[in-house]
């Protein structure tokens, strides 16, 4: 063959092959470019929420509103769809031509999470922007139709609407007669819902088959709120827990537990930060201890600002050692002569802010920034306050925490029950209930033979349970993390099936972005179905905040020694604690603040438009401004060295900084707001509710109404409530009664309880308890109620008796 | 001319089809390829990192092994802006009207790798929230497609590259614990 034959047939063979390539590697440049594209759209609209979540929290006073976080979600969602939408160059076209590629957009919250997602949901008819009604003008009614409901034929009414004779606020005469010879008036003034066949009806109704069934739409939703939370059942919860137990624990992002359940025959609501035990191991005001109270007892004493305080803290360091007892002690607070509680030193810090921010001469100028006056007594309140903030959380904290050592500390990871306790929607029941918490238990193909099963014992009382290496943080983290995945996988799936076109999986979110997940406050949205070149997209983006009012993180706290705080002068800096740069010697008080109160101070001043801030220290350049910094930090060998970390490491602070940090998180932790919080934390016991007529002869007649009592020490009693009704006295002159109450036959209360005469209207007495001494080691096995300073005969009935136990 | 000549021509030609033009297009879509894989790894550090608000070493090892699969030899250079809370702070005093702008200070490359491979530390470079990253990536050595082409006519400059890519972002979450 000649040489040129030979270089047609190469040219034949090579030049289609590098086209195709060509054109295949080009096509394959375009796809990751476009899905590049997307992810940063992506991210951008996901930090785009996170922010307006920040934003809308920082000045919001969370617990004053009810549900207002539900709002700041639904604020936040709406941000993320309008940037996602502007990003993509659909902004006109509205949020639902997004919608449709967003399975999901998950919050996770302190205590626990709202999933936003696409639902199907009823339509219901509008007019001119208002809601139509049955009786408006422009609804006929059109005769009804029976349906099963559960079970049972009902009659619903099927309806007509023209917009043409429709008129806003004005009604038909003639549609409540022709309800009534239907038999439906009830249906009169209620919403109207669309049908398949474009009739109306006021009741969401299905039957199999029938054209006239409810139409639904998709439509996104935020999703009820969901706690953390497991479900516990066994029997013997702890050493003084006997009998069976039903508990539901909702977790946070940090220590704080909520615990809701029966432990035998007492149910008990219990909230409270979760520390080792002996963390503090002298509490007292004015020289009375303060741990056998109730947390709630103990915290309203401490918090009422009027007694000498002073508590002994020795927490477990993340060396394992402990830093042999830190002092924190509170003198009663004076502002203008007046003795402060906690709640009004901080009204005054507040009125002391303004004022420092005020503009006098109207130049736009605050006046007052260096006025020392007013900034020092700043300084004495704020450090006041914040010792006072943190007394009552190692209190609290300590009392709770030994309730929980001493009745849940035979709890294992393994009896946690096959289901999600408490959650509010049907739909999360699970079809398969063991696959929820698999990691705890797992069963054999029977469904009853346990395969495997985690026995950890949860509540470990020598362990720092806000320690990463503890049973309890581990335990926490795959509770939360298994609700958070089972809920999420439920969501995504639920939006396959409707859209049964295309199938949508759930990404694997990697164990890095879990750990953001669980330790911060974070955004995750999904995005799925978009054309992406070669194939379709499908990818999620995480934003994270750290400078939020619903969280606390001990990293991203800063300090300044309490005479320097918010001065004016540049020297005077903020610091982290673990910054060389942050002066002071063993004497020194540091005064602390979050992350949050710098970033989102300059909002301050709305009404006036003055940017002033709270916080006037700056930042050091060293550790708060980038946080890469040299530090004393253990090398490999655990020996103190030179280096970096992420963790604040306590143990080779300096004793004075050591205090600070314990009382800056304790303070911080002590203001966080908690969306399950229960106001007292306490267990009872309902012991009588017979309604039987109870006889007081004559002066000290006591009468019994002890009955089921679950035997539990007098030690933990806290209240007794007594409920009388239909008090009567054969002497018509007295108007009034007193009664106190006997505990054990001989144990009577300092305390005795007037009752109207006469009345027959129910009666409730609190006899409040609290005895320490010996005789609280006794059980509960009577109560006695004892009329005192009467002779004449009293009769009444007994309606309900509750103990309740601390 | 002489038909000798032509021959020689013609092989010439030839030789330059058969061999340099394939060869050649077959260098630049070894290029292509390489640049793609370049951009998907730069991408991918740049919003892993501003994901979790670290660099880690774990993730920076990653990008280097995927930019040393594609054969050549590449530059390396992360800048993360600093967002400065301090600034606004500052102008505040003067005027009561003005928020101060989002002002940002960088660090470059090698500040960040002295954090990342100090030997009592973490491996990794925390960022805050509001902050940005940007990676840029160059190739250092001549590709092939480089050096045919330079054979042929040549390039103006010195540093022109062949592979590059660039990806940067805000910071979405504060890293550290
Ligand atoms: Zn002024
Ligand atoms: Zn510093």
């Amino acid at each position: 063959m000649k040489i040129q034959s030979l270089a047609v047939i190469f040219a034949i063979i090579i030049l289609p092959i590098v086209i195709i390539l060509s054109y295949f590697i080009h096509a394959e440049v375009d796809t990751i470019a476009i899905q590049t594209g997307y992810d940063t759209k992506l991210i951008d609209s996901t930090h785009d929420a996170m922010a307006a979540l920040e934003i809308n929290t920082a000045n919001e006073d969370l617990s004053s509103v009810a549900d207002s976080l539900r709002s700041i979600i639904e604020a936040s969602t709406n941000v993320f769809f309008n940037t996602l939408a502007t990003n993509l160059g659909i902004s006109n076209a509205g949020n639902a031509s997004v919608d449709a590629y967003v399975p999901a957009v998950l919050y996770t919250l302190y205590d626990g999470y709202y999933i936003y997602s696409p639902t199907r949901v009823p339509e219901i008819l509008t007019a001119d922007d208002d809601v139509v009604y049955v009786g408006d003008k422009g609804v006929t009614c059109l005769g009804y139709t029976t349906y099963n409901a559960g079970g049972v034929e009902k009659r619903v009414g099927r309806y007509k609407f023209e917009s043409s004779a429709y008129v806003k606020g004005e009604k038909n005469d003639s549609t409540y007669g022709v309800l009534e010879g239907y038999g439906i008036s009830h249906e009169y003034g209620q919403m109207l819902y669309l049908n398949e066949d474009g009739t109306y009806s006021p009741q969401v109704h299905h039957t199999d088959g029938r054209t006239d069934n409810t139409k639904y739409k998709q439509s996104h939703i935020l999703k009820s709120y969901m706690p953390y939370s497991a479900r516990y059942q066994g029997t013997n919860a702890g050493t003084d827990a006997a009998g069976d137990y039903d508990l539901t624990i909702n977790y946070t992002l940090d220590n704080y537990l909520t615990i809701e359940g029966n432990i035998g025959a007492v149910y008990y609501s219990k909230t409270g930060y979760l520390i080792s035990s002996n963390t503090v191991t002298s509490a007292t005001a004015n020289g009375e201890d303060l741990l056998p109270y109730n947390e709630k007892t103990a915290e309203e004493m401490i918090l009422a600002g009027d007694k000498e305080l002073s508590i002994t803290i020795d927490p477990i360091m993340e060396n394992g050692d402990r830093p042999g007892g830190i002092e924190i002690t509170y003198s009663p607070m004076e502002y203008d002569g007046e003795v402060l509680s906690y709640s009004k030193a901080k009204e005054i810090l507040t009125k002391l802010y303004e004022k420092i921010n005020t503009d006098d001469d109207g130049d736009g100028i605050p006046d007052h920034t260096e006025d020392m006056a007013i900034i020092s007594e700043i300084q004495r309140l704020e450090l006041g306050v914040q010792q006072l903030g943190a007394i009552a959380y190692y209190v609290k904290a300590e009392i709770f925490s030994d309730w929980v050592y001493s009745n849940l500390n035979n709890i294992r990871a393994s009896n946690v029950a096959d289901d999600i306790a408490k959650l509010n929607e049907d739909y999360f029941e699970t079809e398969s209930k063991f696959d929820l918490f698999h990691s705890f238990k797992t069963f054999a193909d029977d469904g009853v033979t346990v395969d495997y099963e985690d026995t950890t014992l949860i509540f470990q009382s020598d362990v720092n349970p806000e320690l990463a290496d503890s049973a309890f943080y581990s335990h926490k983290v795959n509770v939360i993390r298994n609700n958070i995945q089972y809920n999420l996988n439920l969501a995504i799936s639920a939006y396959n099936e409707m859209l049964q076109t295309r199938n949508v999986q759930m990404p694997v979110i990697k164990d890095s972005e879990w750990e953001q997940i669980l330790t911060r406050v974070s955004v995750t949205s999904f995005m799925q179905g978009l054309q992406c070149g070669m194939k379709v997209y499908n990818n999620y983006a995480i934003a994270s905040s750290t400078n939020n009012e619903l969280t606390m993180l001990p990293t991203e706290m800063y300090y300044t020694v309490d005479n320097e705080f918010n001065t004016a002068n540049v020297e005077h800096e903020y610091h982290k604690i673990d910054c060389d740069n942050l002066p002071g010697d063993d004497g020194t008080n540091y005064i602390s603040f979050t992350s949050k109160d710098i970033k989102y101070d300059k909002i301050y001043d709305r009404s006036t438009r003055l940017y002033a801030y709270d916080h006037r220290n700056l930042g050091c350049y060293r550790c708060a401004i980038p946080s890469n910094y040299e530090k004393d930090v253990y090398d490999r060998n655990g020996n103190p060295a030179r280096g970096y970390s992420d963790d604040i490491i306590i143990s080779l602070l300096s004793p004075a900084k050591k205090k600070a940090y314990y009382v800056g998180t304790a303070n911080a932790k002590q203001a966080i707001y908690k969306t399950n919080a229960i106001t007292d934390s306490n267990g009872f016991e309902v012991i009588n509710q017979d309604e039987s007529t109870l006889e007081f002869l004559n002066r000290d007649s006591v009468q019994d109404l002890s009955a089921n009592l679950s035997a539990r020490p007098i030690k933990e009693v806290r209240e007794v409530e007594v409920t009388l009704s239909n008090l009567k006295c054969d002497n018509a002159s007295e108007a009034t009664v007193n009664f106190t109450l006997i505990l054990n036959g001989s144990i009577e209360t300092d305390y005795s309880m007037v009752l109207n005469l006469e009345q027959a209207t129910p009666q409730t007495m609190v006899f409040p308890i609290h005895i320490t001494d010996d005789r609280g080691e006794q059980t509960v096995n009577r109560i006695g109620l004892k009329k005192i300073d009467l002779e004449d005969r009293v009769t009444c009935r007994k309606l309900n008796v509750r103990i309740v136990y601390e | 001319m002489s038909d000798t000549l032509i021959t020689v021509v013609a092989i010439l030609l030839g030789a330059i089809l058969m061999f340099v033009f394939p060869l050649m297009s077959v260098a630049e879509r070894s290029d292509d390829m390489s640049s793609l894989s370049v951009q998907t790894a730069v991408t991918e550090f740049v919003d892993n990192s501003r994901a979790v608000g670290k660099i880690t070493m774990a993730n920076y090892q990653e990008l280097v092994s995927t930019l040393n699969a594609t054969g050549n030899t590449y530059d390396i250079e992360i800048e993360v802006k600093v967002l400065d809370e301090n600034v606004g702070k500052k102008s505040a005093w003067t005027t009561g009207t003005v928020i101060g702008e989002n002002i940002y200070y960088s660090v470059y490359t090698s500040q960040i790798m002295e954090v990342l491979t100090d030997e009592n530390g973490t491996s990794s470079y925390n960022m805050a929230e509001g902050d940005i990253i940007s990676v840029s990536v160059k190739n250092t050595n001549k590709t092939m497609a480089q050096t045919i082409r330079g054979a042929f006519y040549s390039i103006s400059g010195n540093d022109t590259y062949q592979i590059s890519a660039q990806h940067s972002g805000i910071v979405t979450a504060t890293g550290s614990n």
